[in-house]
This record gives structure tokens, sequence and C-alpha cells, in this order.
């Protein structure tokens, strides 16, 4: 029945007048968006290497990136404040915008290949039926992932170009590794674990480098997802692994701390008041502390141990690609230093809706919204 | 142990000489397909240089040049799909231009079609060239597009019923509709 519409539209292009193709300039733009994928990727990878400052091990991650022409880094790369309101992704401190196709945004995480933004039906972190995700690239185009979980946690690092995430299958839980600039697995490893994993559809995910992290109930299991060994680590505390930038949060009913994963070493420890937890910035160098007092709150150096105190409440701000601050005021973005506690007010104005079915639902790139 | 998906080997070239000969090979098709879903000679041949620069820069996924093809027309329509959003695209253009209804359809009459098509939303347009010009299913058509197959089949849907109201029943009979798969 559609056959003669169908035969207009070939009529109509075959009947077009083609300009001739010009090869040496679509070479030459091939060129130069090659130039600057290898030297976004190469800046990205560097930008570790400064932040991170471990220069034996991070040499090791440039090349490797290099090896397998990750794609550009996308907003995450920047240093200003990255957030959606409603389905409407903001970055770049506000100044740049762009639309995600699905009815709400539920998360976003900062990759090496831009920004991973989970979305769906609504914006429940779970309960909400399928997941979805999609990846905003450095030019702000959205492209949509084959990738669909269901009430799973994934695991990011913003170093890298992975998902990372679980699946049950006949009662074995499977870590799957999802490259997201070729949209593949790369790896699909069988994780012992039990089955209940406080609700979720499968073990919660951390990634650190070539290590994820499966919380289970009684453990965390550390699986290099490139050999396919499985251990079990102290390190991580059992339930849902907090890890940023290769540090972990621990909590006990007196104390908070961040320690290295990699070493168990204790890098801040911290007494703990009432239900109050720490929250990594992306790169695991900064660490906020929420607590119930809404006027200010403290961010330390997780290295140094030093802290600033930032007016407000805490829950009320989001992290920086770069590891400052930033909340939403007036309509605007105020970026905090987490070094000197200074704050500016930046010139971008924010629209109090953004589409979707939750149109003024606010969400920061990088903050864990699972319940 | 883990499964670890092949991937084409990182040192994968392809030489100027090839890529050009690839050029020449899909530009018309390409065109064809660009120009339906933009309506526009230089948005067409800016869409179809970006979709094969990008083929080009990303040749390490595109594996060989039997593949570029593919490649390319899938790269070409996400593009399109961004720069709807991204542009004015989100627009919907004007719809005095042509009356509610077509009395007496000439088949031949090649212009009204595309006048037609420009009385489209951008991402209706879109379904609608990939459906019935390029022959995408609606789950193909979904994954071309970024969207969910029921948005593919109400946009469908609305399109078909608008280019009805354009066109006449003799070019999109009334029987057709979300159903058709």
């Amino acid at each position: 029945m559609t056959e003669r519409l169908s035969a207009l539209l070939h009529d109509e292009a075959s009947g077009l007048e083609i300009p001739p193709p010009s090869a040496p300039t679509v070479l030459a733009r091939g060129r130069s968006l090659r130039r600057r994928r290898r030297a976004a990727g190469v800046a990205a990878a560097l930008a570790v290497v400064a932040v991170v400052g471990s220069g034996a091990v991070l040499t090791t991650n440039v090349l490797r990136h290099d090896d397998r022409a990750v794609e550009p880094a996308g907003p995450s790369t920047g240093d200003g404040a990255v957030f959606a309101v409603g389905t409407t992704v903001f970055y770049d401190g506000g100044e740049h915008r762009t639309t995600i196709d699905d009815k709400a945004i539920k998360s976003m995480y900062f990759t090496s290949a831009g920004l991973l933004v989970r979305h769906g039906n609504n914006n429940f972190s779970d309960g909400g039926g399928p997941q979805r995700f999609s990846l905003v690239t450095p030019d702000g185009t959205e492209e949509p992932l084959s990738v669909v979980t269901e009430e799973n946690v994934p695991g990011v690092d913003p170093r890298q170009p992975y998902l990372a995430y679980t699946t049950v299958e006949r009662g074995t839980v499977h870590l799957l590794v999802h490259d997201v600039t070729t949209d593949e697995n790369v790896a699909d490893v069988t994780v012992p674990g039990d089955l209940t994993w406080g609700g979720w559809s499968g073990p919660p995910v951390a990634l650190a480098g070539d290590t994820a992290y499966v919380g289970t109930d009684k453990v965390t299991y550390a699986v290099d997802w490139r050999t396919g060994e499985v251990a079990t680590t102290t390190t991580v505390p059992p339930g849902y692994p907090d890890v940023q930038g290769g540090r972990a949060v621990t909590a006990t009913r007196t104390r908070v701390a961040v320690v290295d994963v990699a070493t168990g070493k204790t890098l801040l420890d911290l007494p703990r008041h009432g239900s109050g937890y720490l929250d990594l910035s992306p790169d695991g160098r900064s660490a906020m502390l929420f607590d119930v007092d809404d006027n200010s709150f403290e961010v330390y150096d997780v290295d140094t141990g030093s802290h600033v105190t930032i007016d407000g409440a805490s829950y009320d701000y989001g992290w920086t690609p770069g590891g400052d601050l930033f909340t939403l005021r007036k309509h605007h973005v105020v970026t905090c230093s987490t070094s000197t506690a200074e704050c500016a007010t930046g010139s971008a104005e924010v629209p109090t809706e953004g589409g979707g079915v939750s149109p003024e639902d606010v969400r920061f790139a990088g903050r864990s919204y699972e319940s | 142990m883990p499964h670890l998906t092949g991937r084409p080997p990182s040192d994968a070239r392809v030489t100027d000489e090839q890529f050009t000969e690839f050029v020449h090979a899909s530009w018309s098709s390409l065109y064809r397909t660009a120009y339906l879903l933009l309506g526009d000679h230089a948005e067409a041949e800016d869409l179809v240089q970006s979709a094969l620069a990008k083929t080009y820069a990303s040749w390490h996924r595109v594996r060989d040049l039997n593949a570029a093809t593919g490649y390319a027309r899938t790269t070409m329509v996400n593009t399109a799909s961004s720069w709807f959003r991204r542009r004015s695209w989100r627009n919907e253009r004007p719809s005095e231009a042509l009356p509610e209804r077509a009395h007496e359809h000439d088949l031949t009459d090649r212009p009204l079609l595309v006048d037609a098509l420009a009385q489209l939303p951008p991402r209706q347009r879109a379904a609608i060239v990939l459906r019935y010009y390029e022959d995408l299913s609606v789950a193909q058509t979904a994954a071309a597009l970024g969207c969910s197959e029921g948005t593919v089949k109400s946009q469908t849907s609305d399109a078909l019923a608008r280019l009805r109201a354009l066109l006449g029943d003799s070019v999109v009979p009334q029987t057709l509709g979300a159903h058709h798969d």
C-alpha cells in the first residue's frame, strides 16, 4: 500500500541533479577531524596525568588510549559545569546544550569519550523500566548506544571510554564492559555472588582502570576485566562499591574515610556525625562531606587533608569535570573553587524547564542518583 | 575467562586513492537520501561531506570498504538527526504554501512531493524517507533516529496523515498508518 509513495520518493531522488563530489574536500575534512580527535584524546589522557600525578602508571594509560583511537574527549573534559534540566543537557558551564531524545534523564557520567547519559521513561534510578544510554560527543551530538539495562548501577571511569554493568542469566552474574566509542562489548566475565543485592537487577559496579568492583551481599569482587581474573577485596566494602578515580569511600558508625583501592592505604579519615557521608569528586582528589547542616559544608583535599568551607547545603552542589563544585542559583551556574572556596556566577541563563516528562528536574553529571 | 570482542587492528588504514574511489562510488546514493531528508541542495551536500569525512576519520571502526557505505549511511542519518535537534530544524516549516488538500493529484508533478515533504517536521520527514525510500523497518528506523519504535510509528502515522491531506488518498491511502511495518 505504500508503493505509490515509495515510487514518488524514488522518482524524486532519481530525477535530482547530483553535484559532483569533491573527494579532496572530504579527505581534508576527514583528516582535520582525525587530527582533532587524536589531539583531544591525547589531551584528555594527559589531563589525567596532570590531575592524578602518578606518572609511571598513567603513562601506560596514555599509550593505551592512543592505541585504541579513543574518540575525542567530550564535554566532560571541559572545566565547566555539566547538568541536565528535564531532557536538556547543559555543558561548558551552561554555555552549550543538547537534547536527549527520550522522556527523562536519570543520571550522567564523565568518560574519556564524552558525557554518558542514562535515560528512560522517567527519572527513576531503579524501578522505572528500561535504562537507555547515549553518548554526547564533543560537538554536542547525541549518539544512542545499544545498551539497555534495568535497575542496574553502572560503573564508569572518567579516564576511560567504558561502561561496566552486570546482568544475571540463569542465576549467574555477568560483568559486561561496553566500549561507548564503538558501541560494542569488550568483555564478559562471570562473577560469583549472592542473589539479593539490595533489590537491583544485578550487583552494582564501579570501574577503576582495568579493575571493576562488583558489590555483592557479603563481599566485593575485584575483577580484572581484561584478563578475566576474579578476586575478593577487603579494600572496598561489600554492597555498593563507591569508587571514584581509584579511591573508595568507607564508613563506620563513627568514622568516614577515603582509601586507595590499589594499595588499601587510608588517605583521609574523619569523624562521622550522624548519618553524614563523603562524596568523592569524579577524579577522587576531593571529597565533599555531606551533613545535616544546610548552612555550609566542608570539602576536603583527599591527599593533603586540608579543607575549605562552602556556603549552602551540600546536596545542592555537584562536581565539575575539573573537580570544582557548582550549583544553580537564580537561573545561573555558580562555580566554587575547592581550593579557595571562591565562587563565581556564570553568564549563561538556565531555563526552568528543559523538556520531557519531568521538565523541571535537575540532574548533576557525576552525581550518583541511585536509591 | 572473558570474551574479548575482536576489533580491527589499530593501524587499519585506507589509502587516499581507495577512499577517493569510495567517495565517488557512494556519493550519488548518499546525496539522494540526504536531499530527501533535508530538502536543500547545499545542506544535502554538506551533510554527505560530513558523513564521509566522519567515515574517513573513523576508519578503524569501518574495517573494510565493503562495510563503508553502510557505515557512511548510518553516520549520515545520525548526523542529520543531530542537526534536526541542534539547528533551526526543530521549527516546523510554514504550511501556508500548500493547500490543505490536493484535489487532483498529478503524479508527474514531482515538485509537489518535495513541497509536501517540506511541510513535515524534520523527524517526521526523516521517518518517511527512511521507511519508504530507504525501505528500513520500524526497528531500523528507530535505531537510525535514536528513538523508540513507538515514536517512529507515531511520527510515521502523523506524517502519513499530513501527506494524505496534501497529496491525496491516491498517493497515501487511508489504510496506511502506524500499524504498517
